[in-house]
């Protein structure tokens, strides 16, 4: 397989990244306090070796990027663009209605959007099944765990028509 | 004889009513688990972590084991009745297994899966507990330069021998390593790494880290590698049995599985994976029919079976009686120790003893449970196969959500869990293996303390790691794994200029 640049870039960014996460790693490193009474390894000693190897793997890592050893695995591409921005949307529906709406409807918006991502038919069936999945997955572990997720609008429903919550 | 009162002892706990419910609740969403594709125990502990906030620790333990080891039984069905793998550790079992339902033999696989992983199970647990006393005490000799040089050893054994390129095994536990760096340094009480900001000085949390990598990233590597997802089931047909030829051809298959399994989980070599892949060679050198393998030989999902419920109970050697886990799913396992305050390692016998003998003898009875669950009732489990992907992958983001905000109700969390999702897509494009930055995390604070502690002794001179055999063996060897693909580099070059010398 022949080296393209678009096969380099990828690889690249990946290398970039650790060297950017060293660089932030190393002010981090300057903002840690050192006591004048702290032992001969102070606080810093081990996020400095830590920021070290890091710098260095990002280092090598751009070497084996610009020679090519590093490329993402061979293999066909399935997934349509349009498959992972149903995907991302999902996960955004989750994201930003999980508040208002509550978990369950939030819920069931997110699966419907990531069933039909990975090529799921008939879209008010898996609908349907998201809010049953929400709801069992709510009641359960609120009944069982006692671990109450936000319902949202839902709550606020429920009090003003059966007057509970 | 004292550890077989403790045992006694251990059973007694372990055998009232509510801690069997909490058994039969761990085989059983360990199998579950292990037969569905996509989800893994590691991830499923990780989801389940924050119930040690509400659940007393001898019973979130046995819960935990029994998904720990169920996972292991349910993974061969996946294998064998549909040619993917549920886990790592199963992947080996697909080669034979499948081949044998495609001939009509899926009941007979099924069962020397399962009747192996019983035999491997309860063997290797019996080893733990011969051998998990000794070791524990030999570790009470340890300083911490020794604990550092082990955890050193570890680290690099973790991150060299998964994964197909050291340089990217290290890079990854670096990532785990410095994640962990964030929040509040334990020694001197200032925070580090939260660059003024208050929500970090928590530390960054295991669940989300686990579960972004393992829940969501891998969720968005289906997608886009595959973009849907499914394959046909092959039918059970005849009885769920073994002929009295299988049972012929299992049994050493079982036992010889069981040797490369325990020996190799009690070590950091990566868990359950490599002890298959041996066991496989193994059994495919000694067959007096090596034609069969890769047609349906039996021999060839017996041993790996039993191989990989061996490691699993040799994982929990080291994890037990050092604190050191060596695979994801036992990195979890301490840390659900350390969220009851109790620290693993070779005093946990003496000062949570009734803890430890009540989950080990929760082991043995797991076992039980999950021959049970897996060999009569396997019908019901390829039932869960036919649950359509789509769904299956929604499902496991809807329990991420749970798992997360459910529990901390704070949307960054949901944010930050689909921030490290997206990092475990781009890992995953690029081949670099996600477990070393779980037990870098999890493992790094111990680390340092250790380190700190051992400098301190020597009044900063690194020299102490080198003070003792035991240290100075576990740097050695360390520094060896590091080097072997440079020096295999070096070797296979100057071997190719030796045997042809004519060519560049």
């Amino acid at each position: 397989m022949t080296v393209t640049p678009s096969s380099r870039m990828g690889p690249v960014l990946i290398a970039t990244a650790f060297i950017l996460l060293a660089a932030v790693s190393w002010y981090g490193v300057q903002q840690i306090p050192v006591s004048k009474f702290g032992g001969p390894v102070g606080p810093r000693s081990f996020p400095i070796i830590v920021t070290t190897g890091l710098a260095i793997c990002g280092v090598l890592l751009t070497l084996s990027a610009l020679r090519g050893t590093m490329r993402p695995e061979d293999g066909a591409r399935g997934g349509a663009p349009w498959q992972l921005w149903l995907f991302v949307a999902g996960l955004a529906i989750n994201l930003l209605l999980i508040r208002p709406i509550g978990y369950p409807l939030a819920s069931a918006g997110m699966f419907t959007c990531i069933a039909l991502a990975f090529g799921a038919s008939r879209p008010l069936h898996v609908a349907g099944i998201g809010l049953v999945f929400g709801f069992a997955a709510y009641a359960a572990f609120r009944q069982f765990l006692g671990i109450h997720i936000g319902q949202g609008v839902l709550g606020t429903l429920g009090a003003a028509v059966f007057g509970v919550s | 004889m004292e550890q077989l009162a403790n045992l006694m002892g251990g059973f007694s706990a372990a055998l009232q009513v509510q801690n069997l419910m909490w058994s039969l609740v761990g085989t059983v969403l360990g199998t579950a688990v292990g037969v569905l594709p996509g989800i893994g125990p590691g991830l499923t502990l990780a989801l389940l972590l924050p119930l040690t906030y509400s659940i007393d620790p001898a019973s979130a333990f046995i819960m935990f084991a029994g998904i720990f080891y169920g996972a292991m039984y349910g993974g061969s069905t996946t294998s064998i009745l549909l040619n993917t793998p549920g886990e790592g550790s199963s992947m080996v079992t697909a080669l034979e297994g499948y081949q044998m339902a495609r001939r009509g033999r899926a009941a007979g696989a099924l069962a020397t899966a399962a009747i192996g992983s019983f035999v491997a199970g309860t063997i290797g647990t019996i080893a733990l507990t011969a051998f998990s006393p000794i070791i524990a005490e030999a570790a009470l000799l340890f300083g911490p330069a020794e604990y550092f040089s082990l955890i050193f050893l570890a680290f690099v054994a973790v991150s060299s021998v998964m994964g197909q390129s050291v340089l990217r095994g290290v890079s990854a536990l670096l990532l785990g390593l410095w994640l962990g760096l964030i929040g509040i340094d334990n020694q001197t009480g200032q925070p580090r790494m939260t660059f003024g900001n208050l929500a970090l000085s928590d530390g960054i949390d295991v669940v989300l880290v686990a579960v972004g990598l393992f829940a969501v990233g891998e969720v968005v590597y289906q997608l886009y590698r595959h973009g849907s997802a499914g394959g046909t089931v092959e039918k059970v047909t005849g009885s769920v049995w073994m002929t009295r030829d299988e049972w012929r051809r299992s049994w050493k298959p079982w036992l010889r599985g069981t040797a490369i399994g325990f020996p190799l989980g009690t070590i950091p070599a990566g868990g359950a994976e490599i002890p298959t892949f041996l066991s496989y060679f193994c059994e495919k050198r000694l067959s007096k029919h090596p034609e069969e393998f890769g047609k349906g030989a039996i021999e060839g999902v017996a041993g790996p079976e039993a191989a990989n419920n061996a490691a699993v109970a040799g994982v929990l050697v080291p994890l037990l009686t050092l604190g050191i886990p060596t695979s994801v799913t036992s990195a979890i396992m301490l840390s659900a120790f350390q969220s009851y305050g109790i620290t693993p390692g070779p005093l946990l016998f003496e000062t949570q003893s009734a803890l430890v003998w009540t989950i080990i003898a929760s082991l043995y009875i797991a076992n039980v449970m999950l021959l049970l669950l897996n060999l009569p009732l396997v019908g019901l489990w390829v039932q869960l196969l036919k649950i359509p992907a789509p769904y299956l992958y929604g499902g496991i983001l809807v329990m991420a959500t749970v798992g997360t905000y459910g529990i901390s109700r704070s949307i960054e969390d949901l944010f930050i869990l689909y921030a490290i999702g997206a990092l475990g897509f781009a890992m995953r494009m690029f081949d670099f293996p996600i477990a070393p930055v779980i037990i870098g995390l999890i493992l790094g604070p111990i680390a340092e303390q250790e380190f700190r502690r051992a400098m301190t002794l020597k009044q900063g001179d690194p020299s102490i790691f080198f003070g003792s055999t035991i240290s100075t063996l576990f740097i050695l060897v360390g520094l060896l794994l590091l080097c072997l693909p440079l020096l295999r580099k070096v070797l296979t070059y100057t071997v190719r200029r030796v045997v042809q010398p004519d060519r560049g």
